[in-house]
């Protein structure tokens, strides 16, 4: 009797594993699988994406806006988390059963996908599919652009820009929004004799220091920023020290104030805890619409007497995934022909803050109006439409992006408490030239 | 030498067991067909993934994770020799030290404090194992409130008395022990509800010897109650100690390891350099370094504890 009931329940043990067996070998299957297709024999591109909150309904718009004009495809968009957890897993999915036809990325995130040969380039699929790129900024092409072909759509482009508190430069009879280094400083003084607010608020923003390099006209990292050859070090050190003296200097005189996050500083602005800081131009809107009192938008400062280069396009860009069957990368093409179309990048830039990546889009009624209401909006994009473009303005390609502005968020930080401008650079400068070295071995 | 001589041992050992009859090795069989699954499972997710992550840490990758090439122990000296890894070794354990000892103790005495069956008692036992049901993200958003430099409670109470507002997750200096304090808040209702638990099971007679005797609080504390309790106080000790290594959430939430690299602990610096560095043999190699350290001390502190830990 016991026997036989052991038997029976090895049998059932052993049927149990069978079963999760073949559920294990059915993960592991995969490879490029057929398109999956809705019931009324759509064809579905699935679309993974970094937008939360109110950027999210924006952006579902603009797939709502696709699939109801799309008889073939239905567009399936599904938010994987930040730009960098999004690429994590789709590295994870190495484009087997489930991975998505196209991603969304940050620009932080461009080499790590063309090291990692899971993306398409984007420049043969678009004569392939005989897609009209003619439209697209040149600046914001030129940043997703390597050895001449295109990795990445772009889509959604911001860049930092100087916010200020209209109504305490007004008290402090300042006219015009300083170009400067030295006319912020020269603002900063003006508003530390005329009122309680301190001037200058920053908090550490990798990002933001990096575009500040590109617009001084230096190069963020060698072999001219990574574009003719892989980057091997980093190339800011020059640009990044005046910054950084800037900032020291403007500490020292007790007229700057530290914020610990971009949220903190948001809320320091809005609560007049500062009157002039840095930040990225996707939060404009938000940052307008918060403060009681007028924000004026300006554009990131140079040494006196140099002449701005401009901005690299940064931002978030639309990666494909290599190897769709036919059918699904027409889908793909038709969603980004739809998603950079004049129209719809205007009202994407009017619901979000993020600005056209298209020219016609400036031509439209949709953003004038935009403009008409928020005219600090256009100061950002027109940041970047007069940025010159060479390979300083491409901005920096190189697989640890993310490491560098995180080592200089560290330096700045250093700074802010205090610590020796040289010092706090050079240990950054090390330990991104660290990482980028054993990086490159990866891919060698 | 020693090698070769284990295996005849354990040949001569294998078969010196005498020959069992059929239905018992049938038995022997059905129990590893029943251990199977769990073998399985284990064996998928820890033991193969663990494998891997040694393998993968001798080698330089992919950002997507594939192996390239064969780099020995590389990644291992550049980590060792890179000051900022090493500082991420030496937060990690002065936070250990900041945190671990003062949730035992606070728990403790709160646990003490409030085993004794009084009327009332039980909203005070709610109060104080409360911060159980909190998540680290709710709680990283109302501390980053109260610590806020400008606008926080805490400086303005501070400001209030006269004193000097504190940069809590600004100042180097200060911040980790910021995020400390948001540490021991959080795990003192874990710990504490265990001890209580413990505590509550003490059988009475041992406090009447005591009485009998004169002890007082202290005596009672120390002779009795801590010696009773001192497998639960080992188990807490355990998890919080574990924990503490593998604290990421407050981390990530509150200073993305700044200012100035103050508040990178090792499981944070792992993170971002496998889920945003993409360097995967790197960070393969901090996973088994962590082993190793976690290792180590779980091992000293056993060793160290074991004759202290009395079991009924």
């Amino acid at each position: 009797m016991i026997q036989q009931n052991l038997a029976r329940r090895s049998f059932l043990t052993l049927a149990g594993l069978g079963i999760a067996g073949t559920a294990l070998a059915g993960c592991s299957g995969g490879g490029s699988a057929a398109a999956e297709t809705t019931e009324d024999g759509k064809t579905v591109i699935l679309f993974w994406n970094s937008m939360d909150g109110s950027r999210g309904d924006a952006l579902q718009k603009v797939v709502d806006g696709f699939n109801a004009q799309s008889d073939e495809f239905e567009v399936r968009s599904e938010y994987q988390g930040s730009y960098d957890e999004s690429t994590g897993s789709f590295f994870n999915m190495a484009n087997g059963a489930g991975a998505p036809a196209i991603v969304q990325i940050g620009e932080q995130n461009l080499q790590a996908m063309i090291d990692s040969g899971l993306v398409a380039n984007v420049s043969e699929l678009i004569s392939a599919q005989s897609f009209d790129d003619s439209d697209l900024l040149e600046q914001a092409v030129n940043f997703y652009t390597y050895d001449g072909a295109m990795y990445a759509m772009p889509f959604n482009c911001s860049c930092p820009v100087v916010y200020y508190n209209q109504d305490v430069l007004d008290a402090a009879g300042v006219t015009e929004l300083p170009t400067t280094f030295e006319g912020l400083t020269a603002a900063a003084e003006a508003i530390a004799a005329s009122s309680d607010v301190t001037p200058v608020g920053l908090y550490a923003y990798g990002y933001a220091l990096d575009q500040m390099v590109t617009n001084m006209g230096g190069y963020v990292v060698n072999n001219e920023n990574g574009r003719v050859e892989r980057c091997t070090e980093v190339a800011y050190r020059d640009q990044m020290a005046v910054i950084f003296n800037w900032v020291k200097s403007l500490n020292d005189a007790g007229q700057f104030s530290p914020f610990s996050s971009g949220d903190d500083a948001i809320s320091g602005f809005s609560q007049q805890q500062c009157a002039i800081y840095i930040d990225t131009s996707a939060s404009a809107r938000q940052i307008i619409d918060a403060c009681s009192f007028n924000v004026s938008i300006g554009f990131l400062p140079v040494e006196e007497g140099a002449e701005a280069m401009g901005i690299y396009a940064g931002g978030g860009a639309l990666c494909i995934a290599d190897g769709l069957s036919e059918d699904v990368a027409r889908g793909v093409m038709e969603f980004c022909a739809y998603a950079t179309s004049p129209d719809v990048q205007a009202t994407w830039a009017g619901d979000t803050g993020y600005f056209p990546i298209s020219n016609g889009a400036y031509e439209t009624e949709t953003l004038s109006a935009v403009y008409g209401e928020y005219p600090q909006l256009q100061v950002s994009a027109e940041q970047l439409r007069s940025s010159k473009v060479n390979n300083i303005t491409a901005g920096p390609l190189c697989s640890q992006l993310p490491q560098l502005r995180t080592d200089l968020q560290t330096a700045l930080q250093s700074v802010f408490n205090g610590g020796d401008v040289d010092e706090a650079l050079d240990t950054a400068v090390q330990s991104t030239n660290t990482a980028i070295e054993s990086a490159n071995q990866g891919v060698a | 030498m020693s090698k070769r001589s284990v295996i005849p041992n354990a040949a001569s050992a294998a078969t010196a067991v005498p020959p069992r009859e059929a239905p018992g090795e049938r038995r022997t069989l059905a129990g590893w067909v029943y251990l199977l699954p769990s073998v399985a499972i284990f064996a998928i997710f820890v033991i193969y993934p663990f494998g891997r992550t040694i393998v993968t840490s001798l080698f330089a990758t992919t950002p997507a994770g594939g192996l390239t090439q064969f780099i020995g122990i590389d990644n291992f000296v550049t980590l060792l020799t890179d000051p900022l890894y090493t500082q991420a070794i030496v937060n990690t354990l002065v936070y250990v030290l900041l945190t671990v000892p003062a949730t035992i103790v606070i728990a403790l005495l709160l646990a003490v404090l409030t085993a004794q069956d009084l009327p009332g008692m039980g909203v005070f036992r709610t109060i104080f194992s409360a911060t159980m049901g909190i998540s680290v993200a709710a709680a990283a958003v109302f501390w980053n409130l109260l610590f806020n430099a400008n606008s926080g409670v805490l400086n303005r109470i501070i400001e209030f008395f006269g004193g000097e507002g504190v940069g809590w997750l600004i100042d180097q200096n200060v911040a980790l022990l910021s995020v400390s304090i948001i540490s021991i808040w959080m795990n003192i209702g874990m710990a504490y509800l265990i001890l209580l638990g413990a505590i509550k099971s003490i059988d009475d007679s041992y406090y009447e010897s005591v009485e009998i005797v004169g002890g007082g609080f202290w005596y009672r504390l120390r002779r009795v109650t801590v010696p009773l309790i001192s497998p639960s106080l080992f188990f807490v000790l355990t998890i919080t100690v574990i924990g503490a290594f593998q604290s990421f959430g407050l981390i990530d939430m509150l200073t993305q390891g700044g200012p100035n690299n103050a508040t990178v602990l090792l499981i944070y610096r792992l993170y971002r350099d496998a889920f945003v560095n993409f360097r995967i043999g790197s960070a393969s190699a901090q996973g088994v370094i962590l082993f190793a350290v976690i290792f180590v001390i779980s091992y000293i502190q056993t060793k160290l504890t074991e004759d202290k830990v009395t079991y009924q």
